[in-house]
């Protein structure tokens, strides 16, 4: 919504500058966006009468105006059609500097000088007529004027950002009521001159509302002997500061009206009628009907049409129809000006993908009593500005009238809700100047103006009071009412947690897009894969299943950066949706590529591997005094040797392994990645055990090392598992120090260091009770692993 | 029957020469004389033989305990002066140290994470809700009627059967509410979408934090109050709030409120459009609409919400002037917080 600073004068004084009035009805709610002039500077353009005009000897279509501007006679060359002696017109003398900064200079024009030149109102930039010269009216115009100051064009465009509540602020009436009401005073509204005659309009066409749901009230004028033509000045003025064109008299004022009074109003050409009877109707199943705009189009069954009986003539609320347009030829009009249920313009809009001006205002809900008005003051125009004769009487069809809601408001819980101590004939000050009815009492009784559709219940009119009496002077209390016990939330505490273990690991949290590309997903993703219906794009177009896609894309965005290590992790939600189940669960995700993220001068740069990512879980898994389990399963998303169940004790945790290449290619990642997914929601629960004391050990441990050669395939877990089993009430703990393979190692086996502490809760172990337990378990391994020991 | 050694005395003895040893040469010195084949503890051991039987055992294991003993210890002693010789030669202190890896976390989680934390303090527990929500939850108990015009404020994404993608995380508000009665004090963070184009300033995913605070006698000037002191703890106590009236349909009255610009403290800059203020949240008294949805009582409850956009808020803090940096996780950018 866009109107002109001294056009909102025309309805209410006030003498605050334009930023001034801005921030003034910023405070208030009615928020200006931006103030901009209205039109581009100009100068050295004064007023001259053509004298005398001749034509270019030469050149047909040039001719010679002979010029008074004030000072002297001169003459100068025009191409416009329209120039005749006694024609005030806006002449820009040599020196004169035009909008876009063009310096005017005496010129030669087909072998005349010509001493600058008689202005359209395009390069004034005043409007897009650029065949014509100007024409200023005669009654006012004085020769020698400065164009700029004899048209007041020192103006701005205010440019509103209203909220969607608010219809009765899309009209320079509603925005002149604000103004009001920051001042306390009313709104003038223009006066209405309007002259019938040449019969009843009741005798020409007739209105029979068969959808009153859709339309409550249509009312409608003859605007007879009407002549099309380009509007004056002032009018191109007003539609050019609502950001709007101009088309020609009729439609101009049509839409001007709109603006002045937010109601929208729809100019027929009335010879176009098969029938003079309009009939409004709900749109019938399959109708189709083409609109203004030449677009044949399927009407929603929503939509309410406007028909004279026979042909549809318009969707209503919305966009007239091609053939009733008026056109250049129109001679005669019908007026309408109508109430349509909101909601049901709402909709047919939606459906059509049209979003008129007009639409816009039905659909959050013009003024029914408004309606009358509008219709008046825009055939009074019509008389005026295109000579036409407009009948005697509306036809109004309003079956049931809508008056205004009565509410009450109590000051008590005014002052309750906003927190102040505000006088009650204060409250009734706000709500005068708002054009409430207003009867004052213990309650304050209401009546509601049908042009606020947004004030329904007492807590509006509470905002109404709180907006216009400031929010600035509501104090600020920092004594919260009333104490509450605060409760930590467990499942945030944990998420925080675990960050802050995986940030000292090394990793940077990542936060990814939720919305993922369904064709990079695998298999078993994509099945559970909740799908948007109305997505920006096929690659933002599924909710993400896991958190494998995400990362990996951040993973490809750092490589293609050239970032050399990659540790990153997210913990984040994943949905999921199993036989039309939705279901939302929190994952947590681990990825490494690229450099260890460990490098140092003596050991130089390595590649991340699996111990890497394995040594920051069970790191993790300490800290929450969980042991973690690995055993190889397959997992789709995983390398075929590389992927790995994760588990503490018997409750799976989620997965670990190295990203198959071919999937890793999807997101254009060449090198391993490796990558590990958790349940959060289940390693959570395993978390919440919390530590139990146990005594120190008071007698010294004994060590003893061994290394053994066994066949390259055994697990150095095994190894392990079967040294605790030798003596597990001594052995406290067993560890491998040294895995090593080649010379002079066989090619197919390896050398396993193994250190084992050796301890008893109760009595300091001797050596050869030590030394026992220590040869069974070398024994112990020789049988099961076939190990020989390395000496 | 030769002395019984006084392997005690033996011991202190050795372990003050090996104190006094400075160099390589003295240390020599020391080994072969306690340690070597032909030191005092092997004259000892060898020795053994012309003791009684019964001190054999007993001297035999004090003597080997005194050789490990002193073994040990010129282990340590010769590492010392061999660390203390590379000290003086060769330590080069420019070389990088032995830094522990150190991660960070997300820029978003830091903001977020003092966001909570402020608000803990003001008595606000956290609280949250699922993403993909109903239109109930996300519109309908929030008074946005159905076929209104306000649900065009909030772009949504819409997801098979009849769910959406939550555009706030007031949500949360009625799924609390309906769980617990008043007072109840909530701050609720998370991830929220719009149906909106992706450029530098809009993306169709962000952060919310929606706080909501419902019991007796809660009014406007309370939540001034604590939108206040959010405001001087986040970006400091010569931050000023300033109240616009504004529109939105699950509070009344609503209001937008704006901050003094943080470059030029309110005189006008590029990064307020020279207005002086930036807008940094909404809020507003709750609806009594909002509550009748969640059979509360309006004329004994009353209660206020807000809501910002965390993005929003770190770009503020940290000058970032494009949101999409949030969601590319460039690590080199993440490092940075
Ligand atoms: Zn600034």
């Amino acid at each position: 919504m866009q109107v002109s600073y001294k056009w909102l004068q025309e309805y209410i004084a006030f003498d605050w500058s334009p930023d001034e009035l801005a921030r003034r009805l910023t405070m208030i709610g009615t928020a200006v966006e931006r103030i901009t002039p209205l039109y581009e500077k100009f100068s050295g353009v004064r007023i001259a009468r053509i004298e005398k005009v001749d034509r270019h000897s030469g050149q047909d279509r040039l001719s010679l105006c002979t010029i008074n501007d004030g000072t002297g006679v001169r003459v100068v060359v025009c191409g416009a059609p329209n120039v005749h002696p006694g024609l005030y017109a806006p002449y820009a003398m040599p020196g004169a500097v035009l909008p876009g900064g063009m310096e005017v200079k005496t010129a030669t024009i087909a072998g005349v000088s010509s001493p600058g030149f008689l202005c359209s109102e395009a390069e004034l930039g005043l409007s897009e007529e650029s065949d014509r010269i100007m024409e200023l009216d005669p009654e006012a115009a004085e020769t020698g004027m400065d164009l700029w100051e004899f048209l007041d064009l020192d103006d701005w465009i205010m440019q509103f950002e209203l909220t969607p509540n608010r219809p009765d602020c899309m009209s320079a009436l509603g925005l002149a009521r604000e103004i009001g009401a920051l001042i306390g005073t009313k709104v003038r509204r223009p006066e209405l001159e309007l002259h019938e005659g040449g019969g009843a309009a009741a005798e020409r066409v007739t209105v029979q509302i068969d959808d009153p749901d859709g339309c409550p009230r249509y009312a409608a004028r003859i605007v007879d002997n009407i002549e099309i033509k380009p509007s004056p000045f002032w009018l191109k003025r007003r539609l050019h500061a609502a950001g709007m064109r101009s088309l020609n008299n009729i439609v101009d004022i049509a839409n001007y009206i709109m603006i002045e009074t937010g109601q929208p109003l729809h100019a027929f050409d009335f010879a176009t009628f098969s029938r003079p009877n309009i009939v409004v109707r709900a749109a019938t199943a399959g109708e189709e009907f083409t609109t203004l705009d030449n677009e044949r189009r399927a009407m929603p069954a929503d939509a309410v049409m406007i028909t004279d009986g026979a042909a549809a003539l318009a969707v209503g609320g919305i966009m007239g129809g091609l053939a009733s347009e008026v056109s250049a030829v129109t001679r005669a009009v019908l007026l309408e000006s109508a109430y349509f249920n909101p909601s049901r313009i709402r909709r047919t809009r939606k459906q059509l993908g049209l979003a008129s001006e007009a639409a816009l205002r039905f659909e959050k809900g013009v003024d029914p009593n408004g309606v009358g008005f509008a219709l008046d003051r825009a055939a009074a125009l019509m008389a005026e500005l295109a000579g036409g004769q407009v009948l005697q009487g509306a036809v109004d069809v309003y079956p049931a009238p809508v008056a205004p809601l009565r509410l009450e408001v109590r000051p008590v819980r005014v002052n309750k809700i906003i927190g102040v101590d505000l006088a009650s004939p204060r409250m009734i000050d706000i709500l005068s100047a708002l054009e409430f009815g207003v009867t004052g009492g213990k309650t304050i009784a209401v009546a509601v103006p049908t042009f606020r559709p947004d004030i329904t219940r007492e807590i509006d009119l509470i905002e109404e009071i709180a907006r216009i009496a400031d929010y600035g002077a509501i104090p600020v209390r920092r004594k919260a009412a009333g104490r509450i016990p605060t409760a930590v939330n467990p499942l945030n505490q944990f998420e925080t947690r675990i960050k802050e273990i995986l940030v000292g690991e090394g990793l940077f949290e990542v936060v990814t897009n939720s919305l993922v590309d369904p064709r990079r997903l695998t298999p078993g993703e994509a099945g559970l894969a909740v799908k948007l219906k109305n997505p920006l794009s096929e690659e933002l177009s599924v909710m993400r299943a896991s958190l494998c896609g995400s990362l990996l894309q951040v993973v490809a965005h750092n490589l293609n950066r050239q970032v050399p290590t990659i540790a990153i992790f997210e913990i984040g939600r994943v949905f999921q949706q199993v036989d039309g189940v939705i279901r939302e669960r929190h994952a947590a995700a681990v990825m490494l590529a690229g450099n260890a993220f460990v490098t140092r001068w003596e050991t130089g740069v390595r590649a991340v591997d699996f111990y890497d990512l394995k040594g920051i879980l069970v790191t993790m898994c300490r800290a929450l005094r969980l042991e973690l389990e690995l055993c190889a399963a397959p997992y789709e998303m995983f390398a075929d040797r590389a992927s790995f169940e994760l588990r503490v004790g018997e409750t799976p945790l989620g997965s670990l392994g190295l990203i198959a290449p071919e999937l890793a290619r999807r997101y254009d990642v060449k090198i391993p990645v490796w990558a590990a997914f958790l349940d959060f929601d289940k390693l959570e629960r395993a978390g919440r055990a919390t530590a139990v004391y146990r005594p120190l050990p008071r007698f010294p441990k004994a060590e003893r090392d061994c290394a053994v050669i066994v066949s390259r395939s055994v697990k150095g877990g095994d190894l392990v598992e079967t040294v605790k089993r030798a003596a597990p009430e001594l052995i406290e703990q067993v560890d491998i120090f040294d895995v090593y393979t080649g010379k002079p190692i066989a090619a197919d086996k390896k050398s396993v260091a193994i250190s084992v502490s050796y301890r008893a809760e109760d009595r300091t172990l001797t050596d050869a009770q030590v030394n026992d337990a220590h040869s069974k378990a070398v024994e112990l391994l020789k049988n099961c692993f076939n190990a020989e020991l390395r000496e | 029957m030769a002395d019984v050694p006084d392997i005690d005395r033996l011991t202190a003895q050795a372990a003050a020469e090996l104190e006094r040893a400075e160099d390589q040469q003295a240390l020599d010195g020391f080994k072969s004389r306690w340690l070597g084949r032909k030191g005092e503890l092997s004259l000892i051991l060898r020795g053994l033989k012309d003791l009684a039987p019964e001190q054999r055992r007993e001297i035999g294991v004090a003597a080997n305990q005194a050789r490990e003993k002193l073994q040990a210890a010129y282990d340590q002693r010769k590492g010392a002066l061999e660390q203390n010789k590379a000290v003086a030669v060769d330590l080069d202190y420019t070389l990088p140290g032995r830094t522990v890896p150190r991660g960070g976390l997300h820029v978003l989680t830091q903001v977020t994470d003092e966001i909570v934390r402020i608000f803990y303090g003001m008595g606000f527990e956290v609280a949250d809700g699922p993403e993909i929500e109903t239109d109930y939850y996300n519109f309908t108990a929030l008074n946005f009627p159905p076929d209104h015009p306000a649900r065009d404020m909030q772009d949504t994404f819409f997801v098979e059967g009849d769910y959406l993608l939550r555009t706030h995380t007031s949500p949360v508000q009625i799924r609390v509410f309906e769980k617990r009665r008043p007072p109840v004090r909530i701050l609720a963070p998370g991830r929220s979408y719009r149906n909106e184009a992706i450029n530098a300033r809009s993306y169709c995913m962000f952060h919310q934090v929606e706080g909501f605070y419902a019991a007796a006698d809660v009014s406007f000037a309370d939540l001034k109050g604590v939108l206040v002191g959010f405001a001087e703890q986040f970006f400091g106590a010569e931050a000023k709030l300033r109240f616009r009236p504004s529109f939105f349909p699950f509070t009344e009255p609503s209001t937008e409120v704006d901050i003094s610009c943080l470059l030029c403290g309110g005189k006008g800059c590029r990064l307020c459009k020279y207005e002086g203020w930036l807008e940094i949240l909404g809020a507003g008294m709750i609806d009594p609409e909002v509550f009748r949805a969640v059979n509360y009582d309006p004329e004994r409850i009353s209660g206020f919400a807000f809501g910002m956009g965390i993005e929003r808020l770190a770009m503020m803090k940290y000058r970032i002037d494009d949101i999409r940096l949030f969601f590319e996780n460039d690590l080199r950018f993440l490092a940075q917080f």
